[in-house]
């Protein structure tokens, strides 16, 4: 009897394994398909929309050096064009943390008394992001 | 453990490998399919790529770009506060570590086993850096590629029976043309050329120049005088070169002093502000022409390579020279590191005792000529080449001499490096003096055998030609390189580096 039992439990044991075995590879394969599928969605950004969104971000630049007429109107153009982006997944990069060299480009750097160094002094050009990926960081000037 | 090609670019640098039927771009940690070829030393710390490169206005003097200009140099690419010397290898090390460290993640195993590419142009010096630069990364560098040979193989050539091809390479920075000859499996280097201070940024520059003065004509201020103001005009101009790639006219728009103004662009407009650059181009092609000897009938097939063969002009002019289309199809950002990848994937087979995916044959081939200086007929010392440049690697020949005098009893024997016979045009890589025994005659033959081995390391050896007794062997060491001592000691040093 402790013989069959014997028997029946390393029957168990070997299709627990194989059972564990089967899972772990179905998992690696899981992972590896939403590997694959992320990159795709990712190229797919790159190809299609990233040009059309640096596009947008330019106009955005402009608006935001506009000092002339209109600016109210302006402005609100300006924003409206940020909530699309936000919309579709693209985030602006904050710029009142310090320099963020992950999120940041030093345009330019000087010395300003009474700013502690890696501050940022101004911003050239919004930053954007998505999903984690800064495919344009911001253009800012860093104190020194 | 995966197998990796490096396009080691002066700006820009890829990886890439062979995973499947074809090859394919790896992406950096940052999600970039180029790295940025910068290194900034952040209190010590080497910093590398995408966030070195958007550091580099903070910390200008710890900031070292375009390394690979000085590869093969002697002396420092960089010091530190401390005052430590960073080597070009050192620094070129930094940037293939974080390279191999990248693909690494992306491919979720260790990468140690890379082909790295070089220009044409390069000579051993050069190549011996590149590959002492993979060493001390702690790579295993199977082998280095031509950088025109890799995006040969991208397109496909390695799978045509035979042709001359001409790669018409025009970059950010730099532009190269070279002309090959494909036989089978085999790229052999007929003749290669370049501009080094040519690429896509003079054309930004001539057509940032044209918008600026549009812009003063309108009423508005120099935009260029503030560092701000040049930043934006060049982004604009820019994104303008890239929209006339595929549009026939564009506007580009500039914020200044409260006002916009815009200035409308053609691309007739834009290619004749920029004829003067592609003319110096197709003076380029011309010579490298000459130099391998072919006219346009002989060519089989034209690749365009690097960015900027994106506008339209220069599909437009090398149709014009050549009568007939160049070939197009592959992303010419990423056309050598794919290559490279195919070339990475066979030698990696080969030495694992596997069979390769896209099976490749390179043959690797000396860059330049070697030879001795010798009286020639008229009693004029000349260059005298002894293996000519692109003799496939290993190779062994010799050549006879003759003594000038009776009982003459020593020579003075040079190590040249070059392929003109005028010994303004050569370089003089050793020399050193051999003694003769006495009672030699006149014109007694002196045999010099030179050998060039698979690690690229020259060998020579003079013999008295009666007796075959051996008068003396020179092994060069060439003074610009390291030695593989120092290699050892820098890898040493790296192999515990943090790199961010």
């Amino acid at each position: 009897m402790s013989e069959e039992l014997s028997e029946k439990l390393d029957v168990l044991t070997d299709l627990f394994k194989r059972r564990l075995s089967d899972d772990l590879d179905k998992r690696k394969l899981l992972e590896e398909q939403a590997r694959r599928i992320q990159q795709a969605e990712g190229a797919l950004f790159r190809d299609l929309q990233l040009p059309l969104v640096l596009g947008v971000a330019a106009v955005i630049d402009r608006i935001d050096r506009h000092e002339g007429e209109e600016r109210e109107f302006a402005l609100a153009i300006r924003d409206e064009l940020l909530e699309l982006l936000a919309v579709n997944g693209i985030r602006e990069v904050p710029t009142d943390t310090g320099f963020d060299r992950a999120t940041h480009e030093a345009a330019a750097a000087r010395a300003e008394e009474g700013s502690e160094p890696g501050t940022v002094l101004e911003v050239w050009n919004r930053g954007y992001a998505r999903h984690g990926w800064v495919f344009r960081p911001a253009r800012v000037v860093v104190a020194l | 453990m995966g197998v990796i090609g490096i396009d080691l670019g002066t700006t820009y640098s890829a990886t890439a490998i062979v995973r499947g039927p074809s090859p394919e771009i790896l992406e950096n940690r940052e999600g970039e399919r180029l790295t940025p070829s910068v290194v900034v030393f952040e209190n010590g710390t080497p910093l590398v790529g995408v966030e070195a490169k958007r550091l580099a206005a903070v910390l200008p003097d710890d900031c070292v770009e375009f390394v690979k200009r000085k590869m093969g140099e002697p002396g420092a690419a960089y010091v530190d506060a401390d005052g430590k010397e960073y080597r070009p290898e050192e620094v070129s090390a930094l940037v293939l570590k974080r390279l191999a460290a990248d693909a690494s993640m992306q491919l979720g195993e260790e990468v140690r086993d890379v082909v790295v590419t070089v220009p044409a142009y390069f000579d051993d010096a050069r190549r011996t850096a590149t590959k002492d630069a993979g060493e001390i990364a702690g790579l295993n560098v199977l082998g280095l590629i031509n950088e025109p040979t890799a995006a040969g193989i991208a397109y496909g050539l390695n799978k045509q029976q035979s042709g001359v091809f001409l790669v018409y390479d025009l970059g950010g920075g730099t532009f190269d043309v070279t002309i090959m000859r494909v036989t089978g499996t085999e790229f052999d280097i007929m003749a290669t050329g370049g501009d080094r201070n040519l690429g896509g940024f003079d054309f930004d520059n001539l057509l940032m120049g044209h918008v600026a003065t549009r812009i003063r004509d309108q009423g508005g201020p120099e935009v260029r005088e503030s560092d701000k103001g040049e930043a934006e005009l060049r982004a604009q101009c820019e994104q303008a070169k890239r929209r006339l790639t595929s549009m026939p006219q564009t506007i580009v728009r500039v914020s200044a002093e409260g006002a916009t103004f815009q200035v409308p662009v053609t691309r007739a407009e834009f290619e004749e502000l920029t004829a003067s650059l592609l003319a110096r181009t197709e003076v380029t092609v011309d010579e490298v022409m000459e130099n391998a000897g072919v006219d346009w009938d002989k060519i089989d097939r034209i690749l365009l390579v690097g960015g900027s063969t994106r506008m339209p002009m220069v599909s437009a002019m090398v149709q014009r020279m050549s009568g007939r289309m160049p070939d197009i199809g592959i992303n010419p950002d990423e056309a050598v590191a794919l290559g490279a990848a195919v070339y990475a994937d066979t030698l990696g087979a080969a030495a694992g005792g596997a069979i390769a995916r896209i099976p490749v044959a390179v043959s690797d081939v000396t860059s330049q000529s070697l030879g001795t200086i010798a009286l020639n007929e008229r009693n004029i010392a000349q260059n005298s080449i002894i293996i000519p440049a692109n003799s496939k690697i290993p190779v062994k020949r010799e050549k006879s001499y003759y003594t000038v005098q009776p009982g003459q009893r020593a020579v003075d024997f040079e190590l040249t490096e070059g392929d003109d016979e005028d010994l303004r045009y050569v370089t003089v890589l050793k020399s050193t003096e051999l003694l003769l025994p006495p009672g030699l005659p006149d014109e007694a033959e002196i045999r010099v055998v030179m050998a060039y081995d698979i690690d690229g390391v020259v060998h020579a050896e003079v013999f008295l030609g009666a007796t075959g007794q051996s008068l003396g062997a020179v092994e060069l060491q060439r003074d610009n390189n390291l030695g593989a001592h120092a290699v050892e000691q820098m890898r040493n040093a790296m192999r515990d580096l943090e790199i961010l």
